[in-house]
């Protein structure tokens, strides 16, 4: 910014030698304005330097908001919370999608409920960043798998989920795992690093958290903590959720016993530069996004589709899907069988 | 001898049990080290039924067509191994010849005239050097011998002085093979325990190392010259293994696989440093390596990536290094990806496989309807974990259930969907899946094994799965 200043000047000082001795007042005036910009540049170099350290989108300052390298924006699909979170709210900053978050189920019993808000997540930071054909990576020790089980493809598909191949990484212990996270968190290939924590291992602490989330942000991976149980600790994370499972709401005959889409209780616990909050949502596996809870059910979606299966009975356990013959082959494979028993006879 | 008799003789031996699985295991280790002079190492013990001869029943092949230069000729070679044996504390004899028959015998029977140590036959001298042994050195069964013996023929020189046909006709073909076998007349190959690499590089050391990262370094270079040799022929490596030969004898080897064929030497390196990493706490570097060995197992017709032009191929194989790097370091096993199999059976309907690779059969699962929940579980335990439940009707839903040594209410239950074992597998009974959810919301997936009034056991419940 000197040599700009010192143009300045140059250019001020060879007008002035043009236009006399008029411009003489104009020279010093402008050269005080230098300065001044000079100055004023300084403080916001030094507060973005400080924010980098601290690992804080440097947007607190309104004149740096267009300049603000936070990359694209965490959206969970929800109009409020995405107001939120890209920062269009008064008093609040754009959240990075690569960047590291962190999901916690309060007890180990909540985990699956977690294990679908972090990948809901993770899909949605996916999307944002732009890389819907780079591998998800899951890193998963003994503990989890023991406690949870292991994350099923069929499962994933259902969730609409089943289009970015999903690599398992199985650690050994705390140790491992932490080091194939950071190992993912920076590789620029990578599309999404999942670490699943059981409880606050003693080795996870800040300064790691510091370091993944360094490591996420210069290689634009969003990196999400799963964590099992265990409480509240300091770390790095620009946001921590808190997921419980929610009734699910079917939406059509309200006595009946079906499911419904999949349903959380989140608490956005911890927001840097954004406001915390508490939501009921649900994850909409065909259009890959959040929803308030309850907001489009089967009923508004099927009109008139189920109640003809239901069944004169009207038993509650009966299936209000489509029938499907689970324990015979596809019809692919059914006309396949039939060419070959045709060929033979 | 019996025991009484040598303790009569010698009051103060020392009487050892016989540990055959060990003396393999010393014979296993001992062939890791003579992996140096020849990747083409096989046991050699005395044909089944030989009488115990403690000496002659540990025994090495080794084939070293074309290795005895790098050490200086088979006279040196040899000299070489026996010094290096014996300052392990072995007591070995070693025999070179033209035919693994005659090496063998002529290892274990010294034939008179013949200094003691080390013996080397040119391939002239074949059937001059055999003759002069006894039967029992051509790998003959004891019978046979004991036979010819009778016959008053002990050795090879008067068997091959004998007219064939009779000989066959009286011993079978056994006799003659063996014979031919010694003697070059039929071609007879060696079985290596390990399977003898692609390409191979090495550095012997004059000063042993210790350092890892020496070692690594070493990598380096060996990758380097490996990758040379593999661009000559269009090739990648799939399995490369590395092995740290230690001065006094032990050998550790280290492999790491590869999801792509690999002819980046930094890449081979970063490979090994990872696997090197986790394999830390078992390396015993001791007085130090004075042999590294890079060799490459397997390998593939290497395809230079063409750029495309939105970097996804070369993002793509980014990737692919990240996963070779973590499997380098947690092990194989452990970096792995979903492939769908065709089945009906949860849990085996979908096989994990390293990543990258197109496995499994494909899956005709059809995709849920539009608007409908999950119809399978996000986290499945791999072994269905058993539970408590209590159901209205016996073969409807359950009311509650206890998992984990806690209850949970059931609020909202769907199903049931019956899964039947596959009868062409193995006879599992039919299972009857329900979707369930409890009083906080939290989904499951519970099944009933078995049907109820078949076999007089009420079912069993067991939780298989959990929703998100």
């Amino acid at each position: 910014m000197t040599t700009d200043a010192r143009a300045l000047r140059d250019k001020v000082t060879q007008a002035g030698a043009r236009a006399g001795g008029a411009a003489q007042a104009g020279a010093a005036q402008e050269q005080s304005r230098g300065d001044s910009l000079r100055r004023a540049d300084l403080i916001a170099a030094l507060g973005s330097r400080i924010a980098r350290i601290e690992n804080r989108p440097p947007a607190f300052d309104p004149a740096h908001e267009t300049s603000a390298a936070t990359g694209p924006v965490l959206s969970l699909g929800m109009t409020g919370i995405d107001a939120m979170l890209a920062g269009r709210e008064a008093g609040t900053a754009p959240i990075p999608a690569a960047a590291l978050h962190e999901v916690r189920a309060e007890t180990a019993l909540d985990a699956a409920a977690a294990t679908g808000f972090a990948l809901g997540l993770g899909q949605r930071a996916i999307a944002c960043t732009g890389r819907s054909r780079a591998a998800m990576f899951w890193i998963a020790g003994h503990d989890t798998r023991n406690e949870a089980g292991l994350i099923y493809g069929p499962g994933l598909e259902d969730l609409g989920l089943g289009g970015i191949e999903l690599v398992r990484v199985f650690a050994n212990g705390v140790a491992d795992a932490l080091w194939a996270a950071g190992e993912v968190a920076a590789h620029k290939g990578a599309g999404l690093c999942l670490l699943e924590l059981r409880a606050n291992p003693a080795r996870a602490d800040l300064a790691f958290s510091r370091r993944l989330a360094l490591r996420a942000r210069e290689a634009g991976v969003p990196v999400i903590v799963l964590r099992q149980g265990g409480g509240e600790e300091a770390s790095a994370a620009l946001t921590r959720w808190r997921v419980a499972p929610a009734p699910s709401d079917p939406g059509i005959a309200a006595g009946r016993k079906w499911l419904g889409p999949p349903a959380f209780a989140v608490t956005l616990e911890k927001c840097r530069g954004g406001r915390p909050g508490e939501w009921l949502m649900e994850w909409k596996s065909d259009e890959r996004l959040f929803a308030p809870a309850g907001s489009g059910n089967l009923a508004a979606m099927h009109p008139a589709g189920f109640p003809v299966r239901f069944g004169a009975a009207g038993s509650p356990l009966s299936l209000p899907r489509p029938t499907r013959a689970f324990d015979r082959p596809s019809g692919e494979a059914a006309a396949r069988s039939g060419l070959a028993a045709r060929r033979a006879s | 001898m019996s025991l009484t008799d040598a303790r009569a003789i010698a009051p103060a031996i020392e009487v050892v049990d016989e540990d055959p699985q060990a003396d393999r295991q010393l014979l296993e280790a001992i062939a890791d080290w003579a992996d140096r002079y020849t990747p083409l190492v096989a046991l050699d013990p005395s044909p089944q039924g030989a009488p115990r001869d403690l000496a002659g029943d540990f025994g090495l092949m080794l084939d070293i067509t074309g290795c005895s230069g790098l050490f200086g000729g088979e006279e040196a070679m040899l000299a070489d191994m026996l010094a290096r044996l014996f300052h392990q504390g072995f007591a070995a004899a070693g025999a070179i010849a033209s035919t693994p028959g005659a090496a063998h015998g002529l290892a274990r029977h010294r034939p008179a005239g013949f200094p003691a140590g080390s013996l080397i036959v040119p391939r002239a001298q074949t059937a001059g050097a055999v003759a002069p042994l006894p039967l029992a050195a051509l790998r003959l069964e004891p019978r046979t011998v004991t036979a010819l013996a009778r016959l008053g023929l002990r050795t090879a020189g008067q068997v091959m002085a004998r007219p064939r046909a009779p000989l066959a006709r009286r011993f079978g073909k056994a006799l003659l093979l063996r014979l031919d076998q010694a003697l070059g007349a039929v071609e007879e190959a060696i079985s290596p325990r390990l399977p003898a690499p692609v390409r191979m590089a090495e550095r012997r050391l004059a000063t042993p190392v210790t350092a890892m990262e020496d070692v690594e370094t070493l990598v380096k270079r060996l990758a380097a010259n490996l990758c040379e040799a593999m661009e000559r022929r269009g090739e990648g490596a799939r399995v490369i293994d590395l092995a740290l030969f230690r001065v006094d004898g032990a050998v550790s080897r280290a492999g790491v696989g590869t999801s792509r064929p690999l002819r980046d030497p930094a890449a081979i390196a970063r490979l090994f440093h990872e696997r090197l990493a986790a394999l830390h706490d078992d390396l015993d570097a001791g007085c130090g390596y004075d042999l590294v060995r890079l060799s490459v197992s397997a390998c593939d017709r290497f395809d230079p990536a063409e750029p495309s032009f939105d970097g996804g191929n070369g993002r793509a194989q980014e990737v692919a290094d990240l996963t070779d790097r973590l499997a380098a370091r947690l092990g194989m096993g452990n970096v792995l990806a979903s492939a769908p199999r065709d089945t009906h059976i949860p849990e085996r309907a979908e096989v994990l496989v390293p990543p990258f690779k197109n496995g499994g059969g494909g899956s005709s699962r059809l995709p849920v309807p539009p608007g409908l929940p999950p119809e399978r579980p996000l986290r499945l335990f791999p072994r269905p974990e058993p539970v408590e439940a209590l159901a209205e009707v016996p073969d409807g839903a359950p009311l509650r259930f206890r998992w984990r040594r806690v209850l949970h209410d059931v609020v909202r239950a769907e199903g049931p969907e019956r899964i039947a074992g596959e009868w062409w597998r193995d006879g599992l009974p039919p299972r009857d899946y329900y979707r369930i959810e409890d009083d906080g919301g939290r989904r499951f997936w519970l099944f009933r094994e078995g049907l109820h009034g078949e076999g007089g056991m009420p079912p069993r419940w067991f939780l298989h799965g959990l929703f998100a």
